[in-house]
């Protein structure tokens, strides 16, 4: 079954009273120039800032708030505050022909941005903000496709390398998850954890702050807005609001930077597809901004041309980062392991068979001990040592435990060569295609280029039907056919 | 008339103070019919919230932060002000409504709170102009109200009479009866909404049609199922807008479940009593902790207790600490020690078939965990 | 005797339907949406479709499957059932042809888009290799065999490959699997994650809809649980009332096995029936399951069984057997205990299962053992497919307790605005309403592991 090792991770971190390490290779991409964002809504405001936090990793943070981020004004003033320093790191990027990379604390701010971007991208009043959208959406649109390291959530990322002793739903929350990462020195870490749980660590004040402290200082702030106060008075209270944020979001910001801290000490090799990753981010990157540069819109909903093409993209996607951890991660290929989907066995019978002038047929035998496998005749399998040799099945025998799988070498032969008898190999799905997309788009794209009316709202054509009627006993016909 | 009923509830709350449950309280016993704790609060009148501060000592903690509280009730106000216009183009501009059925009637106008403040009156006028209401559109009166604000109807569930309020009920000239409304300030943001938030609000218009089901029943109608479908409207907002956007919601899954739970042990008052020694109360943490109840990982999302529980489960080694796969995948073994024991082969050996399968998967994962790393 | 309402026989209503069927491509309808349950021939009225196109209209006819298996069975059928006209197979270079197909002089496999044939013909590929072509002719027909499992996105690339097209699949099985995030299409009835049929639909509610209102492969007793549980909206009847297909242990007296009084529930003409164990939570191998599934099957042969089929009585043998489960652990576990004269018995998962059938089937009830039911385990397509296989008979075979552990099921109650689907829903509800009916006709024989 799927996911034993991770069970055993967590049986041991709860055991232990610290979070174990489930990965052998680095799976993000951290680049040393990204950027921190920590964004705070006015609960039951979803689509606001109160305060935000934001800085460069390693460096400390600016902060913005705006009293009261039900007066538009205020707010855009916010935004356009927001949106120099976006525009500015993305403009860097771009110039330098790499690709931006923002960090949030955890899903709930990547989902803030998620909708801000999809409102402001369409802002007519405001050219900046309306920019500030556009950006934020190369961000949030990367965001649901698997390997993307365009907006990482500091929650996600510790998921791919860490398990803690507490539920899935639960790592949600950085503040925990650091807990059960560097545990502080004699304490018990289930009590500090749920100390920690009480911070928050997302996008959203805690209601009791909200009611305590934060709505009396807004209140008062609204006030004196409402009397004309003097500028300087409603600057105090403007201050007075601002003062409190911080204090909330500071700790949202530092959790992050300790997050991508953790990740860089790890000192664990970076996954080799990461190389292939930060490339496609870079062309995404820059298709995007050339997109925008052409006046390109974005649509909130897709026609079924452009659905098509991301779907594909995302399935791309997850095919190749499944493969990738598969191959290169240790532990990502024992999971595979575990589940069936790689071959583990000890070569038998390995042979060549002569059936003609320069012209070979490679077969072998693997036998394996695995309690799952989910290998079938006709499958086709590669060596994971070297790809370049593949094989298709062609018989599997189980007798008790112990299954013998019988292949005959598709490819690779000569390149690679047979494995030898009593040699252990692994044989598993291929890998990663990264330019594989490239040639789907191109086809997609010949395909997709005349939309047949079944996708286009053109009506249904008319029946065209054939010359002279159905013959009477129509099955009968068919059946004098045999 | 009830008083009895009413004597007996509050000798079972003890000290604590009395919650209508309403739509929020019901639905949530449904989401775990297995908990009879969460059951037995309910019948009972007692909020989970204070159940956990008042019984368990646990620091109070707001439910909603009023910010949220504030654009909920602004935007309930926007529905219902200028006589539901909002709503009625909503409405309108989905088809469910023509130009001539704008009749609306906003029950709080008609019995407001005033500053003599007797709750239990204006709620008591409030059920009955609903009731009449109701009744108006069961004879088929074409003057029968297309829109209903804040209706009031009383309905029994868990043995027990309790006030529902839904939102909104609407009804075309042409429907036979009326249909539930949800309004929630929530981001309407097509695939994207945030899921706890539809589920929610499913389950609250669920709430909904359960009410008039229970209310046409009491009216004679033989059909219930028939007269009130399972079927609700979600009004949600738009981002950034005090507009609403419209969702029609099929409710199958959600009223079948509110209506099992409703059923299930202990389903009134005499059930709850037999279950609890005689003369004890809710607010005794052993009485209340004596009651068994089903702690899953999504407790969390609805439930003021799921923090007491998962206590209780670190206490006992229940594998549902690690979540909702650990308790399924370790079942066999019973507690993380066992499941422990059992992957590293140390304590004693396997004692089933199931824990000798479950050792060796655990060992399997275990060394291979241990070369990888 | 079946009929659905006007006195037919279904054989008769059967043949209706798939006369209409063939008779909108004489009236040259641009698009038919075919929705087939289980067993009712869809294949063979893909077949006719495809000979009808070729052979009485001349023209170019391309059929699209799922999977290259798919795509040899279908051409297997076509050249052994047609000797005398030629079809084409178009796979990709390098693909090991399963060794029936070699044998098939009338069948030719072509590798390159280049070679497709001019004229009348018919090419049979999977739906991938079709979205590949390059520089393709415009077909006159095209087939999508098992549409319900092809995505719109995926069919889009190749809807403008044909003139006219038919989609042909069964609503009630496992839909497409789309593995990545589609948070953005969700509400989308016509996103390009949802099923083709439903999608196209969706987008041209005036697209011409007919279903095959008649199985031929379950027999009346099965549809009496199957239909109402996996297919509320597509009404259909059995060919075969149970008197044609039966059972018989000649050895009639039931052994100390309790596992026979299972057995003995078919001979007399149960073809659906639930062998239950004591309760327990198992996790996911559950070894007295696979050692009573292998049991009875030994029994069965131990009995001396013999299979009557419209007629035709047969001994048994392990070929008409299939044992069906959900997880891979579970085959393997069977797979395991299978003595080797019983290895021609068929065990697969249930995604492998898809579109095959046995006289016989067991079923490794995929609920059973748990601790909670999973919305994976809950999909009632998955269900559906497994009790769908059988010609004869179909023991499901599992713990006592499940229907408990339904009732106190704590629903996920994930939704989507919009969308009336809840298929958490939907699955729990056809799993219970199985194991009631199950118990209300007393198909339910609780035995004791190692009898």
């Amino acid at each position: 079954m799927a996911g034993e090792i991770d069970l055993v991770a967590r049986l041991l971190a709860f055991e232990s009273g610290k979070a174990l390490r489930v990965a052998s290779h680095l799976h993000v991409s951290l680049q040393p120039h990204a950027l921190v964002v920590c964004p705070l809504a006015m609960a039951g405001e979803d689509t606001t800032i109160h305060t935000v936090a934001i800085g460069h990793v390693g460096k400390p943070p600016e902060f913005r708030s705006v009293p009261d981020p039900r007066f538009r004004e205020d707010e855009y003033g916010l935004f356009t505050w927001l949106a120099d320093r976006i525009v500015a790191y993305f403009d860097g990027c771009r110039s330098r022909g790499d690709f931006p990379q923002i960090w949030v604390s955890s899903s709930p701010a990547a989902a803030l941005l998620d909708i801000l971007a999809d409102r402001l991208r369409y802002n007519r009043d405001d050219l900046v903000v309306k920019r500030f959208g556009e950006l934020l959406s190369y961000a949030t649109e990367r965001f649901p496709v698997a390997g993307q390291q365009a907006l990482m959530t500091a929650t996600g990322a510790l998921r791919q390398h860490f398990a803690t002793g507490q539920q899935e739903a639960e790592d949600e929350h950085l503040g925990t998850v650091l807990v059960w990462i560097e545990p502080p020195a004699g304490r018990n870490v289930l009590a500090e954890v749920a100390a920690t749980e009480l911070i928050p660590m997302g996008a959203k004040t805690d209601p009791t702050f909200d009611r305590q402290v934060l709505d009396p200082l807004v209140r008062d702030y609204n006030q004196a807005r409402r009397k004309n106060a003097d500028p300087k008075a409603l600057a105090r209270r403007a201050q007075a609001v601002h003062d409190v944020l911080v204090n909330v979001v500071r700790p949202v910001y530092e959790g992050t930077q300790r997050a991508i801290r953790i990740l860089g000490r790890l000192n664990l090799p970076p996954l080799p597809a990461l190389a292939a990753l930060d490339e496609r981010e870079r062309d995404e990157f820059q298709n995007f901004m050339q997109s925008r540069d052409a006046g390109f819109h974005l649509p909130l909903k897709d026609k079924p041309k452009p659905a098509a093409f991301k779907l594909a993209d995302r399935e791309d996607a997850m095919d190749n980062m499944e493969s990738a951890v598969l191959h290169e991660d240790r532990l990502g290929r024992a999971r595979a392991r575990l589940a069936g989907d790689v071959l583990r066995g000890t070569v038998r019978n390995p042979r060549k068979v002569h059936l003609g002038p320069w012209r070979f047929e490679y077969s072998l035998e693997v036998v394996s001990q695995q309690r799952v496998l989910r290998v079938r005749r006709r499958d086709e399998l590669s060596l994971l040592l070297d790809t370049r040799l593949k094989a298709v099945v062609t018989d599997i025998q189980r007798h008790g435990r112990t299954t013998t799988v019988s292949l005959r070498l598709s490819s690779g032969g000569r390149a690679v060569g047979l494995p030898h008898a009593g040699e252990v190999i692994e044989l598993g799905p291929g890998a990663p295609d990264w330019l594989g997309i490239i040639r789907t788009r191109v086809q997609m794209a010949e395909r997709l280029n005349n939309p047949p009316w079944t996708h286009s709202d053109s009506g249904i054509p008319s029946c065209k039907p054939q010359d002279g009627g159905a013959p009477r006993d129509l099955l009968g016909v068919l059946e004098g056919l045999r | 008339m009830n008083s009895s009923v009413d004597g007996r509830l509050a000798r079972l709350r003890g000290s604590l103070p009395v919650d209508e449950p309403g739509a929020r309280g019901f639905e949530r016993v449904a989401r775990n019919p297995d908990c009879t704790r969460l059951r037995a609060l309910t019948i009972v009148g007692i909020d989970s919230a204070t159940a956990a501060v008042q019984v368990y000592g646990e620091p109070a903690r707001e439910g909603q932060s009023p910010f949220a509280i504030a654009i909920g009730n602004r935007f309930d106000r926007a529905m219902a002000e200028n006589g539901a216009a909002e709503l009625l183009e909503l409405y309108r501009t989905a088809g469910r409504l023509t130009t001539e059925e704008c009749k609306v009637v906003i029950v709080p106008d008609m019995v407001p709170i005033g500053s003599r403040r007797d709750l239990k009156h204006v709620m008591a006028v409030r059920q009955t102009i609903t009731q009449k209401l109701l009744e108006q559109k069961l004879r088929r009166d074409p003057k029968a109200p297309n829109i209903i604000v804040k209706p009031r109807v009383l309905v029994t569930l868990l043995g027990l009479d309790h006030g529902i309020e839904p939102d909104v009920l609407v009804a075309s000239d042409s429907d036979a009866f009326y249909r539930p409304v949800e309004i929630k300030s929530y981001p309407d943001r097509a695939g994207k909404t945030e899921s706890a938030d539809i589920r929610s609000a499913s389950r609250q218009a669920a709430v909904g049609v359960v009410a008039l089901r229970n209310i046409a029943c009491r009216m004679g109608v033989r059909d219930v199922a028939a007269l009130v479908p399972a079927l609700g409207d979600l009004v949600l907002r738009i981002p950034g807008a005090l507009k609403p956007t419209l969702r029609p919601m099929t409710l199958k899954g959600e009223v079948d479940s509110l209506e099992r739970a409703i059923q299930e042990a202990p389903s009134n008052l005499e059930e709850l009593e037999e279950m609890l020694p005689a003369g004890s109360a809710l607010d005794d943490p052993l009485v209340l902790e004596s009651i068994p109840n089903s702690y899953r990982s999504s407790c969390r999302e609805y439930c003021a207790l799921a923090q007491h529980c998962k206590q209780a489960a670190v206490a006992n080694g229940d594998p549902v600490v690690l979540g909702d796969v650990a308790r399924e995948t370790l079942a066999a073994a019973g507690s993380i020690s066992r499941a422990l024991d059992l992957a590293r082969g140390t304590g004693a050996p396997p004692r089933t078939p199931a824990e000798q399968a479950l050792a060796e998967q655990l060992r399997e994962a275990m060394n291979e965990y241990r070369e990888a790393v | 005797m079946s009929a659905a309402g006007n006195g037919k026989i279904p054989e008769l209503i059967a043949n209706e339907a798939v006369t209409a069927v063939l008779k909108t491509q004489w009236d040259g309808e641009p698009a038919v949406r075919l929705d087939s349950p289980p067993g009712a021939g869809k294949t063979w009225v893909v077949e006719r479709l495809a000979v009808q196109s070729m052979e009485l209209h001349r023209e170019q006819c391309m059929i699209s499957t799922q999977t290259n298996e798919q795509a040899f069975d279908l051409a297997r059928r076509l050249a052994s059932g047609f000797p005398n006209r030629t079809f084409h197979l178009f796979v990709r270079k390098g693909l090991l042809l399963p060794d029936v197909l070699n044998g098939l002089p009338n069948l030719a496999t072509i590798r390159s888009g280049n070679d497709l044939p001019v004229g009348p013909s018919v090419v049979i590929s999977n739906a991938a290799k079709w979205s590949w072509i390059q520089n393709p002719p415009l077909f006159d027909l095209q087939i999508v065999d098992e549409a319900f499992q092809l995505p719109d996105y995926r069919f889009q690339q190749i809807a403008g490959l044909a003139r006219r097209f038919v989609l042909v699949g069964d609503p009630g099985q496992i839909p497409p699997v789309v593995t990545c995030e589609i948070e953005r299409w969700k509400c989308d009835r016509a996103g390009p994650h949802v099923a083709c049929p439903k999608a196209l639909t969706e987008r041209h509610p005036g697209v011409r809809r007919l279903a095959l209102p008649v199985s031929r492969r379950l027999v009346e007793d099965t549809v009496r649980f199957v239909q109402p549980a996996f297919y509320p909206d597509l009404p259909f009847t059995a060919l075969s009332n149970n008197g044609g297909r039966r059972l018989r242990l000649t050895t009639p007296v039931s052994g100390r096995a309790s596992a026979d009084s299972a057995l003995d529930l078919v001979a007399k003409g149960a073809s659906l029936c639930m062998v239950e164990l004591p309760a327990k939570i198992t996790g996911e191998v559950d070894e007295e399951v696979a050692v009573t599934i292998v049991r009875m099957i030994e029994r069965l042969f131990a009995r001396r069984a013999t299979m009557v089929e419209d007629g035709l009585t047969r001994n048994l043998d392990p070929s008409m057997i299939g044992i069906v489960c959900a997880h891979v652990s579970q085959v393997n576990a069977i797979r395991e205990r299978l003595p080797a004269n019983l290895s021609d018995v068929f065990v697969e998962t249930s995604d492998r299962f898809q579109g095959l059938e046995r006289q016989l089937m067991f079923v490794h009830h995929p609920l059973s053992g748990r601790a909670d039911a999973s919305t994976f385990h809950l999909a009632a397509g998955r269900l559906c497919v497994m009790m769908s296989r059988h010609r004869v008979a179909c023991w499901l075979v599992g713990r006592t307790g499940i229907s408990d552990r339904l009732l106190r099921h704590a629903p996920s109650g994930d939704r989507t605005l919009g969308i009336e689907e809840d298929s958490e829903f939907e699955g729990w509800r056809a799993h219970l309403s199985i194991l009631r009916k199950l118990a209300d006709e007393r198909r339910i024989i609780s035995v004791q592991p190692g009898n």
